[in-house]
């Protein structure tokens, strides 16, 4: 058997180091070694990544020295940062959550739709973020959540809730037309009307299912 | 329509519930069983052993889900699949962004690994469900060996004694002490292993030899080795630090004290400390210190605090209502304070048992769990007592003088160890 005489121990496998002392080993190796050898990944992980992020703070901060030196168009390299600063937040989103498509699509469109209420708000108010942006993301979250649920074969319990929360989210545009927010209709009217259909589906087929999820996911 | 059926769900059980705030890469609160056979493990056989056993513990198959207001588990629809050993020891089983079962089987060799979730069950819980697994591989695989006899295991509980969640049925609502002596315990620093990886490092003791050595000191054997880890991270602590304590943190199976055999958690932890800039700091005192601790500990009246305690959380209606975001910010911190709280923990799994017409198909049984500091892990199988650390550090000066004070006193130790610095291996 493989020993220590430093640590006076017999040691397992074929080691010349004592895993103690880290001294040498003397004898014959008489059992196998109880755990496979697991070599390090050596892989950096978020590499790609750290390049993105550094890459990001350059353009940043080059277009905005530039901007200081051409001051005469306004500041235009606000538009660069937030332009950059939407694009990570939401490829974040989607990297954090890609496991889950479902749940995924439903921070999609949150993240995607308070980015461009705020563009829209800071870019002085033109309505093009609730007129069509907002419906029409909601709209295509629904489509595709329906045919990814169809097309992976998901169960209905992984996807009901976050087809409920975007329904829900999808009826919200009622709100933009009785404060009369819309200056164009039917993005807002496609939208509300896919979200009751769908609400009312899954309402009128998978009420037990949707009382169950809801007993769990809220339960004190 | 196919999966009509509606998801089964239950609630975590109150120790349950600081675990999935708390798990990080770091410390995956992960712990291993492993048992070593006399032959090569066969995949198919274990497949269908199994599968058998999750019959038997259904709660096994859930995943942990977010809710509102608490984490769940959920039955989920995943298949538990053997696989052979090629993830480095207690990697991570509960990622909140990627969902699967919490526990895995695998085998390397003649060693069956069994690792499981903490959230899911304690060590004694999934003991149960291991050691029905490693009882239908050995009478699937051996029948022809054991075809006259008919081994039965000593686990009688049923099903819903299994999923029962005994700190809800011990608790008494009885006022927890509030008194907190908060010590700041001497903490072990130095440089980690790299990708989070652990070091185990498993001595091997013929039980009868260190049995009278035990029996000298007039203590247990949790007390002896207890003392000698104190002793050994003593020699460790530099001198400007020395007027801290050493505080292991040992956890106590409340089962032992109700009648509970649930498969899930059921354990409470008790912090024992002993100066050595204010004692002599000689093993035969550190060992007297700590049976007195022990026994102070150990008093019914102390056990009843403690559940209540973990289970006053969830009869606190305004606690209850707190969203659960909330809740893991709270958690974390309290994590991180109870985290600088103690040393290292000791952990007594005790006596393993099996079948008598099973043992002789076993060689060994062994324990440990993740860890971000060192952890002790001890637990026997007929004379094999095995003592399992795990390290999150490079450094293995404490694990060699604890081995080196045992070997003095002329008890032999084999040292198995799995390799996380490369030049170990020879060639």
């Amino acid at each position: 058997m493989k020993y220590c005489n430093n640590c006076n121990v017999n040691v397992t496998g074929n080691r010349k180091i004592c895993p103690l002392c880290q001294g040498h080993l003397i004898g014959d190796k008489y059992r196998e070694e109880v755990f496979p050898r697991i070599s390090f990944a050596y892989i950096e992980h978020g590499k790609f990544f750290k390049m993105m992020l550094l890459i990001s703070i350059i353009a940043a901060t080059i277009t905005v020295s530039v901007n200081i030196l051409l001051p005469q168009r306004g500041a235009w390299s606000l538009f660069v940062l937030g332009g950059l600063g939407s694009v990570w937040v939401s490829i974040m989103t989607a990297i954090n959550k890609r496991k889950n498509i479902p749940k995924n699509i439903v921070y999609q469109v949150m993240t995607i739709s308070v980015i461009v209420f705020i563009w829209d708000i800071l870019t002085g108010w033109r309505g093009w973020s609730v007129n069509y942006v907002i419906p029409f993301v909601c709209f295509f979250a629904m489509i595709s959540m329906a045919t990814i649920s169809k097309v992976r074969n998901l169960h209905i319990d992984d996807y009901i809730l976050y087809i409920i929360i975007d329904g829900l989210f999808g009826i919200v545009p009622v709100i933009f037309i009785i404060f009369g927010f819309l200056d164009v209709l039917y993005p807002s009217l496609i939208c509300i009307a896919t979200s009751v259909i769908s609400l009312s589906a899954i309402i009128i087929f998978e009420d037990k299912r949707l009382i169950a999820e809801i007993k769990r996911r809220m339960h004190v | 329509m196919k999966n009509k059926k509606i998801s089964e769900w239950s609630k975590l059980d109150n120790a349950a519930k600081i675990f999935p705030a708390n798990s990080k890469k770091s410390d995956t609160k992960v712990f291993r069983f492993a048992c070593e056979l006399f032959d090569t493990v066969d995949k198919q056989v274990l497949q269908q052993a199994l599968n058998i056993t999750l019959e038997a513990f259904p709660l096994y198959k859930s995943i942990i889900k977010s809710g509102l207001f608490w984490y769940y588990f959920e039955k989920s629809r995943f298949e538990a699949i053997i696989t052979e050993e090629n993830l480095p020891p207690c990697s991570t089983l509960y990622d909140k962004n990627n969902k699967t079962l919490l526990f895995r089987v695998m085998f390397y060799k003649k060693r069956i690994s069994f690792e499981v979730y903490h959230a899911l069950a304690d060590g004694s819980g999934a003991l149960q469900f291991f050691k029905t697994l490693i009882f239908h591989y050995i009478t699937i695989k051996y029948k022809y060996a054991l075809k006259d006899k008919s081994p039965a295991l000593d686990i009688e509980a049923s099903k819903t004694q299994k999923m029962d969640d005994s700190f809800q049925k011990y608790y008494t609502d009885a006022k927890a002490s509030r008194k907190k002596e908060s010590i700041k315990a001497f903490r072990i620093k130095g440089m980690k292993i790299p990708e989070y990886r652990i070091s185990v490092i498993e001595g091997v003791i013929p039980a009868d030899k260190i049995i009278p050595k035990v029996k000298e000191y007039n203590s247990s054997l949790t007390i002896f080795l207890a003392a000698v880890l104190m002793c050994s991270i003593n020699e460790e602590i530099p001198l400007k630090l020395k007027k801290k304590p050493v505080v292991l943190s040992i956890p106590v199976d409340l089962r032992n004290y109700y009648h509970s055999q649930t498969a899930r958690n059921f354990f409470g932890v008790m912090n024992v400390d002993y100066n050595f800039s204010k004692g002599s700091g000689e093993l035969a005192e550190v060992i007297e210190v700590l049976k007195k601790e022990f026994r102070e500990n150990l008093t019914p009246q102390r056990m009843e605090k403690r559940i209540n305690k973990l289970a006053s959380l969830e009869h606190n209606y305004i606690l209850r209502i707190i969203p659960l975001a909330i809740k893991d910010i709270i958690l974390k911190i309290a994590n991180n304070i109870v985290d600088r709280s103690y040393t290292s923990t000791l952990s007594n799994v005790g006596a393993i048992n099996m079948p008598d017409d099973i043992k002789p198909f076993i060689y060994s049984f062994d324990v440990f769990v993740s860890t971000n500091k060192l952890q002790a892990c001890v637990c026997s199988f007929e004379n094999q007592l095995r003592i399992s650390f795990t390290s999150a550090f490079v450094s293995t000066e404490i694990q060699r003088r604890f081995f080196k004070t045992l070997t003095h006193m002329g008890i032999p130790v084999i040292i198995e160890s799995n390799i996380v610095d490369e030049e170990q291996e020879g060639r």
